[in-house]
C-alpha cells in the first residue's frame, strides 16, 4: 500500500482533515471545554445567544454550546462505533466471500440483495420500533445498516485479487486459507477497507442526524444534533440559532469527513467517486 | 345625507350610548370561508372507505357534520344537544330522553328515535363509553329510554362523548360511512388524512347558524412550523393544538388572537405494581412523587399561562370537582422515604418511555427527569416511535398484567369516567390493589349512584385524597389546550376537550 503525500496536501484535503480533527478534539474534551453540564437547566427559556450563554440556550433553559459539543461526542461515538463494527464484519466477510466461493458466496451475495432492496428509511423505522432507541440498538442498526454494501465493495476488490501471482504462490506453498486472507489478500484490500471506512463515517453521521430528527435516533435529554434540529424547528421563526447552529456542525463534520475520503481515496491511489483505479 | 338619515343616525349612536356592549359586540356577519388546519394527533384517521364515518372523520372534530344527544362545554357542564331534556330512574339505571323535534339530516331526513337506536346500536359494540348501555328502547318518535347495566348518576356525560354521534339509520356494516349528520356543516370533499372541505348545512337546527359558507380543515399533525408558516402567509385563519412553548413568540405575529382553553390533556406516568417492580413499594412511589419539581415543569414548560400542576388523578382544573395539589415539593421527605424503603444513597429507577403525543411531552419529562435528581432519583428516560405506542406500552397485559413504566395521554372528562380510569384491572392504574384501592372503588360506588352532585364532589374530594397519598400514577402537570386565529375571526372558542370545539358560531370580518 502506497501512500501519495501530494494528496494530502490539497486544499480541500487539509481543509477536511481540519474540520475532522477540530470536530475530534471538541468531541474528546467536551466535558472539561463545555461551560456546562448539557442536561442540567441553567438558563432562561431560548435566550438568545450571547452574554453568560455563548449560543444562547434552549427551550428548556439548557447551554445550547455544551449541547452542541456533547453533541458531537455522541454523534462520533456511535457512527464510528457502528461503522467500525460494519467495516470489520463486512471487510472479513466480502474476503471470506470472494475466497471460499461457492455457497457461502451466494448465500452472502442474496442476503446483501435483501437488505439493499429494502428501502433505508423503512429498515431504520422497523428496526427502531421494535427495538428501541438504546446505545446498543443504534450501534447495531448502523452496522446492519452498511454491512451489505462493505461486503460487496470488499469482495469486489478481494476477488481482483484471489487470481494474482502471489495468492496463487502461497496457495502452492500450502499456506492455510487463514494465512492466506490475513497476511495476502486483507493487506491488499485495506486501501479499500480505510476509503470506504470514512465514507461510511459522513453517510453514519447524517444517517444518525436524520434519524434523531426523526424521532428515531438518540432520545432526549442526550445532546444530539438531529435532535437538536428537531426540537428547534417548531420555534425556527422566532429562535433561527437553535436550528442553524447544530446544522453547521452536522455540515462542517460531514463536509470535512467527504474532504478526508476524497483525500485518502487519492493519496492511495484510489478514485472515492468511481471505485478503485490503482494498483497494489 | 338627508334628514331621515341623519335622524336615524343620531338615533343609533344615542342607542350605542345607552348601551355601550352592543357597540362592542360586532353583529355576526354571514358568508365566507373558514380555513384551519390541526396539529392534533388523530390516530382514527380515516381512510377513503371510512373517512367520513365519525369515527375517523378528519380532525375527529365530528361536530362540524354530526351532533350528539348532548353536549359537553369548556367548564365541563352537559348542554342539550340533539336531546332537550333526559330524566333518570330512581335508581339510576333507565334514563328518559326527549328527543329534539324538527331535526333534519344533510338528506332531509327527520332525525327521530329509530336513528337514535341504530346508532347506538354501533355505538353499544364499539366504544367502551357506551357498552354501559344494556338496552335503547323506543319510547315515541322523539322518545327513548335507555337501560344502563349499572347505576351511572353522570350518564348525561356519555351522551355528549365525541364519538356518539346520531347518524341516519342504516345497516351496522354502513351506519355513518355517508357522513351525513345533523351537523351545521356537510362533507363536500375529503382527502383522507389531509384535507376536508364542508359547506353550510343549510337546514342545520341551530336556526341561522353557521355563519361561514364553508370550512375547510387542513390536517398538520404534528407539523408546527408549517401550519405557522400557513397562518403567517394567509392560508389559514387558525391553527389549533398549537405548541403552548412558543406562546411568548406569537407576539411577534401581527394580528394574532390567542385563545387558552381552562385545560387539556395531562401527562399520565404509569407506575407498574406487579411482583419485583419497585413502584410495588408505596414509599418509592411517594418518594418520586414528592421529588417532582411540577412548578418548574409548569413554568419551563408551559410558560405558566397554558399550564398546570397536576394533583396525581385524571382531574384537572375544568372539573369543578378538582382539588388543587394539596402537598409541596419535599426533597427531604423523598430521601427519607428511599432510605426507609432501602435506598439510602438514592435509586435508579428503571427506563421510563414516553412519545411525543403532544409536542411538549419530551420537554415535560427532561425537566422532571432532571428535577428528580436532587433527591438522588436517577430517571432514565427514553422517547418511543409514536406509532404502535399505545399496544406496545402495555406489555403482556393478558398474561401478567405487567405494564411497563411509561407515559400515557390523560384527557379531560367528568370524574365519573376520570377517575374510574384508576380501577384495579385498567393498565393506567398500574394494577394498583390493596386496602387503600378497595377503600377507593367503595367510594367511587357510591359516587356514582349518588344523584345529588354536592355529595357526589364530596366523595370525588376523598378519593383524589387517597390518590395523593397513595400515588399509583403521577400526573405532574398538564396543558391548556392553545389555538391561534386571526384577528378577523370571531366567534372561535377553545375547549379543554379538543376534540369538542365548534365551529357554528364561528365567522370573519
Amino acid at each position: 500500500m502506497r501512500i501519495d503525500p501530494f494528496a494530502l496536501r490539497k486544499p480541500a484535503a487539509l481543509l477536511g482533515l481540519a474540520l475532522v480533527a477540530i470536530h475530534l478534539v471538541l468531541a474528546l474534551f467536551s466535558p472539561w471545554i463545555a461551560p456546562f453540564d448539557p442536561t442540567e437547566l441553567v438558563g432562561g427559556r431560548v435566550d438568545p445567544p450571547g452574554g453568560e450563554f455563548l449560543l444562547g440556550t434552549d427551550a428548556l433553559g439548557r447551554d445550547y454550546l455544551s449541547r452542541l459539543l456533547h453533541g458531537g461526542r455522541m454523534a462520533l461515538f456511535v457512527t464510528f462505533t457502528g461503522v467500525v463494527a460494519a467495516v470489520t464484519a463486512g471487510s472479513l466477510a466480502g474476503i471470506a466471500a470472494a475466497w471460499f466461493g461457492g455457497t457461502l458466496d451466494d448465500v452472502l451475495m442474496r442476503l446483501c440483495d435483501v437488505k439493499l432492496a429494502l428501502p433505508g428509511i423503512l429498515f431504520v423505522s422497523l428496526f427502531i420500533t421494535g427495538f428501541g432507541e438504546s446505545f446498543g440498538v443504534l450501534v447495531t442498526l448502523i452496522g446492519l445498516v452498511y454491512f451489505p454494501g462493505v461486503i460487496r465493495i470488499v469482495r469486489a476488490q478481494a476477488l481482483t485479487q484471489v487470481n494474482l501471482g502471489y495468492v496463487k504462490a502461497a496457495q502452492l506453498r500450502g499456506e492455510s486459507a487463514f494465512s492466506i486472507i490475513a497476511r495476502e489478500i486483507l493487506p491488499n484490500t485495506l486501501d479499500v477497507v480505510y476509503v470506504e471506512f470514512a465514507i461510511r463515517m459522513s453517510h453514519a453521521v447524517l444517517l444518525l442526524s436524520t434519524m434523531s430528527y426523526l424521532g428515531l435516533g438518540l432520545s432526549p435529554p442526550t445532546p444530539d444534533w438531529g435532535l437538536m434540529v428537531s426540537e428547534g424547528v417548531g420555534q425556527l421563526a422566532f429562535a433561527p440559532w437553535l436550528v442553524l447552529f447544530p446544522a453547521v456542525f452536522i455540515s462542517t463534520l460531514v463536509i470535512g469527513l467527504n474532504f478526508g475520503a476524497e483525500a485518502l481515496a487519492g493519496a492511495l491511489g484510489l478514485d472515492a467517486s468511481r471505485g478503485h483505479v490503482g494498483g497494489t | 345625507m338627508n334628514r331621515r338619515e341623519m335622524i336615524a343616525a343620531v338615533g343609533a349612536a344615542l342607542a350605542g350610548l345607552a348601551a355601550p356592549e352592543a357597540l362592542a359586540q360586532p353583529k355576526p356577519k354571514r358568508g365566507g370561508k373558514f380555513v384551519y388546519t390541526n396539529l392534533y394527533p388523530n390516530n382514527r384517521m380515516g381512510d377513503a372507505k371510512n373517512g367520513r364515518h365519525p369515527y375517523h372523520l378528519l380532525d375527529i372534530n365530528t361536530r362540524s357534520a354530526f351532533n350528539g344527544l348532548a353536549f359537553v362545554n369548556d367548564r365541563l357542564q352537559v348542554e342539550p344537544e340533539l336531546a332537550t331534556a333526559w330524566t333518570p330512574s330512581a335508581d339510576l339505571k333507565a334514563w328518559d330522553i326527549q328527543l329534539r323535534e324538527g331535526v333534519v339530516f344533510h338528506n332531509g331526513r327527520d332525525m327521530t328515535a329509530d336513528d337514535v337506536i341504530a346508532s347506538f346500536a354501533f355505538h353499544q359494540a364499539r366504544t367502551s363509553f357506551a357498552r354501559q348501555i344494556a338496552k335503547v328502547e323506543k319510547t315515541g318518535t322523539h322518545k327513548v329510554r335507555m337501560h344502563l347495566a349499572k347505576p351511572n348518576s353522570e350518564f348525561p356525560f356519555i351522551l355528549g362523548e365525541y364519538q356518539l354521534m346520531i347518524m341516519p339509520a342504516a345497516p351496522l356494516e354502513t351506519i355513518g360511512l355517508d357522513g351525513i349528520g345533523t351537523g351545521p356543516f356537510r362533507i363536500v370533499d375529503l382527502d383522507p388524512k389531509r384535507r376536508l372541505v364542508m359547506e353550510r348545512n343549510e337546514r342545520y337546527w341551530r336556526k341561522g347558524l353557521p355563519h361561514v359558507d364553508r370550512l375547510e380543515v387542513a390536517s398538520s399533525p404534528g407539523r408546527m412550523e408549517s401550519a405557522l408558516n400557513g397562518f403567517r402567509g394567509g392560508q389559514f385563519d387558525a391553527v389549533l393544538g398549537v405548541d403552548p412553548g412558543i406562546l411568548p413568540e406569537l407576539d411577534r405575529i401581527p394580528g394574532t388572537v390567542v385563545s387558552t382553553a381552562l385545560s387539556g390533556d395531562q401527562a399520565l406516568m404509569i407506575l407498574p405494581k406487579h411482583e419485583g417492580s419497585v413502584f410495588a413499594d408505596k414509599r418509592i412511589r411517594q418518594a418520586l412523587a414528592l421529588a417532582i419539581d411540577r412548578e418548574k415543569i409548569v413554568r419551563i414548560v408551559y410558560g405558566t399561562k397554558t399550564g398546570w400542576v397536576g394533583n396525581d388523578s385524571h382531574l384537572t382544573p375544568s372539573n369543578p370537582e378538582f382539588l388543587p395539589v394539596t402537598f409541596k415539593r419535599d426533597v427531604a421527605k423523598a430521601k427519607r422515604l428511599l432510605a426507609e424503603a432501602g435506598h439510602p444513597n438514592g435509586i435508579t429507577l428503571p427506563t421510563f418511555y414516553f412519545t411525543a403525543s403532544w409536542p411538549e411531552v419530551p420537554r415535560v419529562f427532561q425537566v422532571l427527569a432532571q428535577s428528580v435528581k436532587e433527591a438522588g432519583i436517577t430517571l432514565p428516560i427514553e422517547q418511543r416511535p409514536s406509532d404502535g405506542y399505545r399496544d406496545w406500552r402495555v406489555e403482556d397485559k393478558a398474561r401478567t398484567r405487567k405494564h411497563r413504566f411509561a407515559y400515557g395521554p390523560a384527557g379531560v372528562r367528568n370524574p365519573g369516567v376520570s377517575l374510574y380510569r384508576m380501577r384495579p384491572d385498567n393498565n393506567e392504574s398500574g394494577y394498583w390493589s390493596g386496602a387503600a384501592c378497595e377503600k377507593y372503588m367503595k367510594l367511587y360506588d357510591e359516587a356514582v349512584v349518588e344523584p345529588d352532585p354536592v355529595k357526589r364532589k364530596f366523595l370525588y374530594v376523598q378519593m383524589q385524597q387517597i390518590l395523593a397519598d397513595e400515588v399509583p400514577a403521577i400526573h405532574p402537570a398538564g396543558r391548556r389546550n392553545m389555538l391561534i386565529h386571526k384577528s378577523n375571526v370571531h366567534g372561535l372558542e377553545n375547549h379543554s376537550q379538543f376534540w369538542s370545539i365548534r365551529f357554528d358560531e364561528v365567522w370573519k370580518a
